[in-house]
């Protein structure tokens, strides 16, 4: 039983480690994160399913990590069978997404008896220690903004609360602190507005913009 | 009674999932053929022709209605394909809307007003009032001066408090269509439909034995609406705004998220056009204004209340609940497996009710009870899901209820409430030797630490309460499950008869269970 769920995870191993030829970087990045799916597998000990993005690239994970997914959580599928997530744009994504769940399957929940309960739990009951907060503002720290986009609408897609949570903040840390033009620059924005819009809005929010 | 709030609220009842996972249902009524000046015409649900909106839904160009439309006017616009959102967005435009405004609800006032003049479709998003409302109960908790809306009540506030009721004027946007943010448009300006108040199935009685009320009512856990026991509260004769204002002067009432007096209440109720208006729900009244609690007095049939057994350590029980038209709770069963009774003394709720075996449309609980996903406001419930009770299940018990009559909540009864004109009431929650064993069978429950309401010591809840009713009435708890078992054996009994009694082929007696 083992052995054959090592094969599939093995295969998808190698396959990632074959991307590393085109792009080294993310190659490193995937074949770290294929072991840690399969060290993750190991710890677990129990079945795995198979998810596919929408450009065709498959990983494995456990089903302990996937039940963070409300989508995924409670699925009969086992390893064989490959679940096509066509709302995830790429392997990069999928891997991020992956990243997160195993990372937060693996946390102990304060306060909770009944850990697979935890796991699956919306953010609303789960306490997040500092550290994962830490870690979650890492993980999506140098996305670009297409990155964060796929991974929003993956997120959103999984009914992942968490990560959604995660991503939302960070496209709002990048709104926090700027200026108005400063925004239309980060989010490539073109001022529609008249002058005379932009005078009564001045005036509205004078409080905000005196700086 | 405790009701399922607005995601705003403290997690004192219901845990509630983040607002944001609700999802809209897409109106029907998206074909509109007329600029939305005066009056919205469109395909409703049932057929109708014509959206019936408040009075004041178009007079002021003040909030967002004038700047969203559904998108299918874009089909029918001049300009079709040119959605301002879209051109206005940039790289946020992917975002679904309910992402969007997800975003923005995690600004800062500051970060959202600079936000708001980068575009003129950020200006549109920007504009959405429930994120002002977060920003104002955030920072001023009850102290605010509503100002008509809750972007001009930031705004007032944030500018050195001039509390006046003139709207931020409003710019003047065409060409934004989006159904998420036009639905909340809607459901905040819309008045309810004469057809959803039509149905009145409700049992009414009057003047019945308590004997009676338990043999008839309470026992078989049916709904009723009991007519002329208010008739000796003063309440009904003294509690007049002016009253109120008086006797509470100073004192803060339990509104949503925050505390507040209740002349700022009346004002904020006065002047407000939302879909979830704040509720004033307060658990403390009594104590807070002695005069209030002598006001009422339980209705008989009522008079047991097993909780009293704790003394200062019972849950929460008793709630005075005041709110304008278009407040409410949406559905939800009430906690701790308790009944209840909900008297008016002032103004009208529409109920609607589903036994606790069938799950109302729209709504849906998840597996342990702990959580219970909503349509996003009672106005959008009526609009997507109440047409479905017909053809539902088991149809649900309504009626309109009104001043001096009291609607009996039996335990376990989904239930819907929303005020028709600005209501006051008073509402309590009970155990009886007749919900007893459910009572105590819910917090005896492993998640019960999250699902018991209304105390502080959630957890031992269970061994305290049975304790003491066996210190306060020895032998109850054995007798009721004795009589409990005895019922059961009866209905098996009659079950097995049928079953030998149908099955021709047995040619004689026959165990089948």
């Amino acid at each position: 039983m083992e052995a054959a769920k090592g094969a599939p995870v093995e295969e998808n191993g190698k396959g990632a480690e074959g991307a590393a030829g085109s792009d080294e970087e993310m190659g490193e990045v995937a074949s770290e994160k294929g072991k840690a799916v399969e060290e993750a597998k190991e710890v677990a000990g129990v079945k795995t399913i198979t998810l596919q993005s929408a450009d065709g690239v498959e990983r494995c994970v456990s089903a302990v990590a996937a039940e963070l997914s409300m989508v995924l959580s409670g699925t009969n599928a086992c390893a064989d069978t490959v679940i096509p997530l066509p709302n995830v744009a790429t392997g990069k994504t999928l891997d991020t997404v992956i990243e997160y769940c195993i990372k937060h399957a693996a946390e102990p929940i304060i306060g909770y008896s009944d850990p697979s309960a935890a796991a699956g739990s919306s953010s609303v009951g789960t306490l997040v220690s500092e550290d994962l907060e830490k870690w979650d503002r890492k993980l999506v720290e140098g996305l670009s903004a297409d990155d964060l986009h796929d991974l929003l609408m993956a997120a959103n897609y999984l009914g992942i609360n968490g990560l959604l949570d995660v991503v939302c903040q960070k496209a709002a840390d990048m709104i926090k602190g700027k200026t108005t033009q400063q925004i239309r620059d980060t989010f490539n924005l073109t001022n529609d507005l008249t002058p005379a819009d932009e005078a009564e809005l001045r005036q509205l929010y004078a409080w905000a913009f005196d700086e | 009674m405790p009701g399922a709030f607005h995601s705003l609220l403290l997690p004192l009842q219901w845990k509630r999932k983040p607002k944001r996972r609700r999802s809209r249902s897409h109106s029907k009524e998206g074909n509109n053929r007329n600029k939305p000046k005066s009056h919205l015409a469109g395909a409703g649900a049932a057929g109708d022709p014509s959206f019936n909106l408040k009075a004041s839904a178009s007079s002021f160009p003040r909030d967002i209605g004038c700047l969203v439309q559904p998108l299918g006017n874009l089909l029918l616009s001049a300009s079709p394909g040119a959605n301002l959102r879209d051109a206005g967005l940039g790289a946020l435009r992917p975002l679904p809307d309910d992402l969007l405004l997800d975003v923005l609800g995690l600004l800062p006032a500051r970060a959202l007003a600079a936000l708001s003049a980068a575009s003129k479709a950020l200006y549109v998003v920007a504009a959405h009032d429930p994120l002002w409302r977060a920003l104002v109960l955030g920072e001023l908790g009850g102290a605010f001066d509503f100002a008509g809306s809750w972007r001009a009540t930031y705004v007032a506030a944030a500018s050195g408090g001039r509390p006046h009721l003139i709207p931020p004027r409003a710019l003047r946007i065409r060409g934004f269509y989006s159904d998420y943010l036009f639905q909340s448009w809607l459901c905040a300006n819309m008045e309810m439909r004469h057809e959803w108040l039509a149905r009145d199935n409700i049992e009414r009685r009057r003047g019945v034995s308590v004997e009676q009320f338990i043999a008839e009512v309470e026992e078989p856990n049916r709904p009723v609406l009991l007519e002329g026991c208010l008739d000796s509260w003063p309440a009904l004769q003294k509690w007049s705004r002016e009253y109120l204002l008086e006797i509470s002067a100073g004192k803060e009432f339990a509104v949503g998220p925050v505390s507040m007096t209740l002349d700022r209440y009346f004002r904020y109720a006065d002047n407000v056009q939302e879909e979830r208006p704040l509720y004033l729900f307060d658990a403390k009244f009594a104590e807070k204004v002695p005069e209030m609690g002598r006001d009422y007095e339980v209705p008989v049939y009522f008079r047991e209340d097993l909780f009293s057994v704790l003394g200062e350590e019972r849950p929460d029980y008793r709630w005075v609940i005041i709110g304008p038209a278009g407040s409410g709770s949406s559905f939800h069963v009430d906690p701790n497996s308790t009944s209840a009774w909900n008297a008016i003394i002032k103004g009208a709720k529409k109920w609607v009710m589903f036994p606790p075996e069938v799950v109302p449309p729209g709504v849906h609980p998840s597996a342990d009870g702990a959580e219970v996903t909503s349509p996003v406001s009672i106005m959008e419930w009526f609009m997507n899901f109440y047409g479905a009770c017909k053809t539902w299940e088991k149809r649900p018990i309504e009626c309109i209820c009104r001043a001096g009559e009291v609607v009996f909540v039996p335990n376990g009864w989904w239930h819907l409430v929303i005020n028709l004109e600005e209501s006051i009431a008073i509402t309590q929650n009970y155990v009886s030797r007749r919900n007893l064993l459910n009572v105590l069978d819910f917090l005896k429950r492993p998640n019960a630490s999250e699902l018991v309401s209304g105390t502080k010591d959630r957890v031992n809840l269970h061994d305290k309460f049975r304790g003491a009713i066996d210190a306060a009435h020895p032998g109850m708890i054995n007798q009721l499950q004795f009589e409990a078992q005895q019922k059961a054996a009866a209905r098996k009994k009659k079950a097995s008869f049928w079953d030998t009694a149908v099955d021709a082929k047995s040619g004689g007696f026959k165990f089948s269970f």
